[in-house]
């Protein structure tokens, strides 16, 4: 009978003539450097890590790592960045470790808040109006969802966008 | 089996298989309220025809909550032209168990999405008149509903016959079911219709099973 080889066994055998260049260590050192960051920053969203704490996190793997963690932290908070979501921990990590000015940025969210509620008022209000015209069904146990609108999609992704594009341009700015 | 004069139930009475009572409310307007397991809706439409009515007779579908023996058989309503309304709260945890629903029954839950939320207060539909209440602990967006003008009221799974609904599937709370049970019991009802099992006739009846639940199951829950 063969020699039954584990798949670690089988792993270690296959690669063992295999080498990374240079490029493609310093590539995946990056990728690790960049993976670490995003778990402290998940972290820190989570309310696991305090904003010191994380701090503290970011700063021993700019160490361990030897990489400049500003602009790679910087891309990741914006991925995160939700309008609608816990923002206001991300606009104090930017204003601890980039001492930014997020008054920019706290705008454009404002300005996206408040386009959003009007817009969905609008079609809410319509929507209500459809029902009793149409449906015959009205009252205060009644909560139109504005979802159902077959345009509400696209002028969600419209305002979305052009959100995004701001944020971007305040980003530019830290 | 008709109830009032604008309410027919279509109680579910098998021993061995799982579904829900479905009930009717006749009017300009009609309405169905749980309409039950997809797989067992020939139930609802054997009711419904021997009333003469049929799917597309329905306005409007309102599911006291988004448990699948309650709601599975919205879709063929809402092909058929009914609206369909449940409580905001059940949206936010169909959201929430989208990737579950989706892995479970292929569905995705923007196709369970209602036309509108139920929220507590006053609903008219054609001339009908309802009186919306929030009632969670089964699950977060259980909604009761009561027909003030036939004192009927809908408890979904509230209540039953010496009994309450199960606390213990997500979102359900032992607390707040014990709330939402006491928050109904100064209503005037003749008729306690629930999601499952026998109804509940009769002022006396409805209070002797508030007791009831209130000496021997609440400090159970």
């Amino acid at each position: 009978m063969s020699e039954i080889k584990s798949t670690l066994d089988l792993v270690m055998e296959k690669t063992r003539h295999m080498t990374l260049s240079g490029e493609e260590k310093e590539a995946r050192r990056r990728k690790e450097f960049s993976d670490h960051l995003r778990g402290v920053l998940q972290k820190y969203m989570d309310g696991i890590l305090s904003l010191e704490d994380a701090e503290k996190e970011i700063l021993e793997l700019k160490n361990q790592f030897d990489l400049d963690e500003k602009p790679l932290l910087k891309e990741h908070i914006f991925d995160a960045f939700d309008p609608e979501g816990d923002y206001p921990l991300l606009l104090e990590l930017l204003r601890r470790v980039f001492a930014a000015d997020t008054t920019g940025i706290e705008q454009a969210v404002q300005a996206y808040r408040k386009s959003r509620e009007e817009m969905l008022h609008g079609v809410s209000q319509n929507a209500r109006r459809t029902l009793k015209e149409n449906y015959g069904i009205s009252g205060s146990a009644v909560l139109p969802n504005p979802l159902k609108d077959p345009t509400v999609n696209a002028s969600l992704e419209t305002l979305s966008a052009s959100f995004q594009s701001r944020l971007r341009k305040e980003g530019g700015r830290i | 089996m008709q109830i009032t004069p604008s309410v027919h139930a279509f109680f579910w009475e098998s021993m061995t298989e799982n579904n829900c009572n479905t009930y009717l409310i006749d009017g300009k307007k009609k309405i169905l309220i749980d309409p039950g397991h997809l797989h067992r809706i020939d139930h609802v439409e054997r009711g419904l025809s021997s009333l003469g009515l049929g799917m597309g007779d329905i306005h409007l579908v309102i599911c006291t909550h988004a448990h699948p023996d309650h709601m599975e058989g919205v879709s063929p309503f809402r092909k058929a032209g009914a609206l369909f309304a449940f409580h905001e709260k059940e949206w936010e945890l169909i959201q929430a168990m989208s990737q579950y629903i989706e892995a479970g029954y292929g569905v995705k839950a923007d196709a369970l999405a209602p036309e509108f939320f139920l929220t507590e207060g006053t609903l008219a539909v054609g001339d009908q008149k309802l009186e919306v209440f929030h009632t969670p602990g089964h699950s977060p967006g259980s909604v009761c509903l009561y027909l003030p003008s036939e004192k009927v009221l809908f408890t979904g799974d509230l209540i039953f016959k010496e009994g309450l609904g199960r606390t213990d599937l997500p979102g359900g709370s032992g607390d707040e079911i014990k709330e939402s049970i006491r928050k109904l019991q100064g209503l005037d009802v003749e008729f306690l219709l629930s999601g499952h099992g026998e109804m509940l006739a009769g002022k006396e009846e409805i209070r002797a099973n508030y007791d009831f639940l209130d000496r021997y199951v609440f400090s159970y829950v």
